[in-house]
């Protein structure tokens, strides 16, 4: 089975365990290139998990994870490490490496798989920080960074080897309003000026929506629907119309499994 | 709490002995794919010498300053011991060949897993729990390589240089403690130690010991950091494994070389 080029991550048949409890069953995901596809779903649905799986850092139980045309986990060690220079991961916790500054966290990519002159690595670090707006913070240290620059700092990262597919995990987690907008610009900007393939982890529906060009609803180790958000609003599933309106009673179950809770409360005496 | 059946005491002896088995396998791997694998980075010198500074270098104080104090009590001991016989000449070649055959390599290996060992548990643990690990595979950079390799190269070529250095300032500080305090004559404090040291069978074996200590510190002490569950009580976990985990091996390590370099068997 091949992949098709329409499609830059497909994921078919996917299933993968935890121990014995079912995370995905089965589960079938396709992201056009060149587009935002937003991946959303509530907390604990498996989000990071998927990105996990696409950037083959998880291997699944069953299923195939194309990426690029390559079906990942039939690569070698040395082979997948290859494939990820053409793919850029933001983690939510920005990952910097946290002995080297700014300037050298984001040349870091450049200076392991490029022979470039220092010069170039100069100008294309500076243009990456400029693009984020951190130009002005080059010599900082990581601890010297507030979370949302750490993010910004990260995503210069992520794209300083102008990755094919940009994978962002709950990039708008604890940010303030201004960060988020600039975000949420960025995201879409790079999108669009790159041809690059965004694919947005994240439950923050006003934001992820507002960007994306097509949604999956991810959660009870299936996918819950699929469409443009506009689709999605209106849809029939009521689990995906839920999430999609934010309503506490339905479906999708606010508590944890667990015993009665007045029987519990009662039976502790 | 409910007591255990006999049967239920097998299967959890039955499941630790898997994780052990399991564990040691991993370990394996692991140390394999380090030291083999396709290397991903053309900087391996640049981070070896980075690794040998903070290893090795910054172990060197509580080397020296150990290696000074022991050798001074052993002189104190020694002479005690050996004045009761008449034998008080003999302290030097006594000092010697305890530091050089056990001291000098089961302190050093100590002292190391303690100083530098949880260091480097906590720090690679601390990578993995703020997601660098993944960052730089991610990045297309393989962390067995970037991170683990020049550790465990520079936990193997510092140790032995260690243990030397220790042995030295051992002798050093005792012949201070024998010579200049309990006037034990100059003389033959060091041509005692000259006769009955040799070269191969002391000095040597002293070192072949280091360098299975330095594997085997330094590999448990990176596998962990790498194997630890990402948080701060798996860390802290984690490298008090490996203080643990890496005296004991020193230990019952010791007891099998000393058996086989110089058991009469």
């Amino acid at each position: 089975m091949n992949a098709d080029e329409k499609y830059a991550v497909e994921l078919k048949g996917l299933s993968f365990k935890r121990g014995t409890r079912d995370i995905f069953k089965d589960i079938d995901i396709r992201i056009p290139c060149g587009k935002v596809t937003g991946i959303m779903g509530p907390s604990g649905s498996g989000k990071t998990t998927l990105l996990r799986l696409i950037g083959a850092e998880l291997r699944p139980d069953a299923g195939e994870v194309w990426v690029n045309g390559v079906n990942l986990p039939t690569l070698s060690r040395t082979e997948l490490f290859d494939m990820r220079k053409k793919m850029g991961v933001l983690f939510q916790s920005g990952a910097l490496f946290t002995d080297l500054d700014v300037f050298e966290n984001v040349a870091f990519p450049l200076r392991v798989h490029t022979k470039l002159p220092e010069a170039m690595i100069r100008d294309i670090v500076l243009m990456k920080l400029q693009a984020v707006g951190l130009r002005g913070a080059v010599q900082l240290m990581p601890d010297e960074l507030s979370g949302g620059m750490k993010r910004r700092v990260a995503l210069a990262r992520a794209i300083a080897l102008d990755p094919r597919i940009l994978i962002y995990d709950e990039p708008f987690v604890g940010q303030d309003p201004i960060a988020m907008g600039v975000l949420v610009r960025l995201i879409r900007l790079l999108t669009d000026a790159l041809g690059i393939t965004s694919i947005v982890v994240s439950h923050d529906l006003a934001e992820t929506a507002s960007i994306a060009d097509y949604l999956y609803v991810v959660g009870d180790t299936q996918v819950l629907g699929q469409g443009t958000p506009e689709e999605l609003m209106n849809s029939d599933n009521p689990r995906v119309r839920q999430f999609m309106q934010g309503t506490p009673d339905g479906p999708v179950p606010f508590h944890f499994p667990a015993d009665d809770y007045r029987s519990e409360l009662l039976g502790g005496r | 709490m409910r007591r255990k059946s006999p049967l239920e005491r097998v299967q959890l002896l039955g499941r630790a002995g898997i994780d052990v088995v399991t564990s040691l396998g991993r370990s394996t791997i692991f140390l394999l794919a380090a030291l083999f694998g396709r290397g991903t980075s053309g900087k391996f010198t640049q981070l070896l010498i980075k690794q040998l500074y903070s290893v090795g270098v910054m172990s060197l104080a509580i080397i020296v300053v150990s290696g000074v104090f022991i050798g001074m009590v052993l002189s104190l001991q020694g002479f005690s011991i050996l004045a009761a016989y008449g034998s008080e000449q003999a302290v030097g070649q006594m000092i010697a060949l305890t530091l050089l055959r056990e001291l000098g390599p089961v302190v050093t290996a100590l002292l190391f897993a303690g100083r530098a060992g949880s260091a480097l548990t906590a720090e690679i643990g601390n990578m993995k729990s703020t997601e660098q690990l993944s960052s730089l595979a991610m990045i297309g950079v393989d962390p067995l390589k970037y991170i683990v390799a020049p550790r465990l190269w520079a936990g193997f070529i510092s140790m032995p240089l260690l243990a030397m250095i220790f042995s030295v300032v051992g002798i050093w500080g005792g012949s201070m403690v024998a010579i200049d305090w309990l006037g034990v004559y100059e003389g033959s404090f060091w041509s005692n130690m000259q006769n009955s040291v040799s070269f191969t069978d002391d000095v040597v074996n002293g070192i072949i010991k280091s360098i299975v200590f330095a594997f085997v510190v330094t590999w448990i002490a990176v596998f962990q950091g790498y194997d630890c569950e990402p948080t701060s009580e798996g860390i802290s976990r984690a490298t008090t494994r490996t203080v643990v985990y890496a005296s004991l091996a020193v230990l019952g390590l010791d007891f099998i070389l000393t058996a086989l370099m110089f058991g009469d068997f």
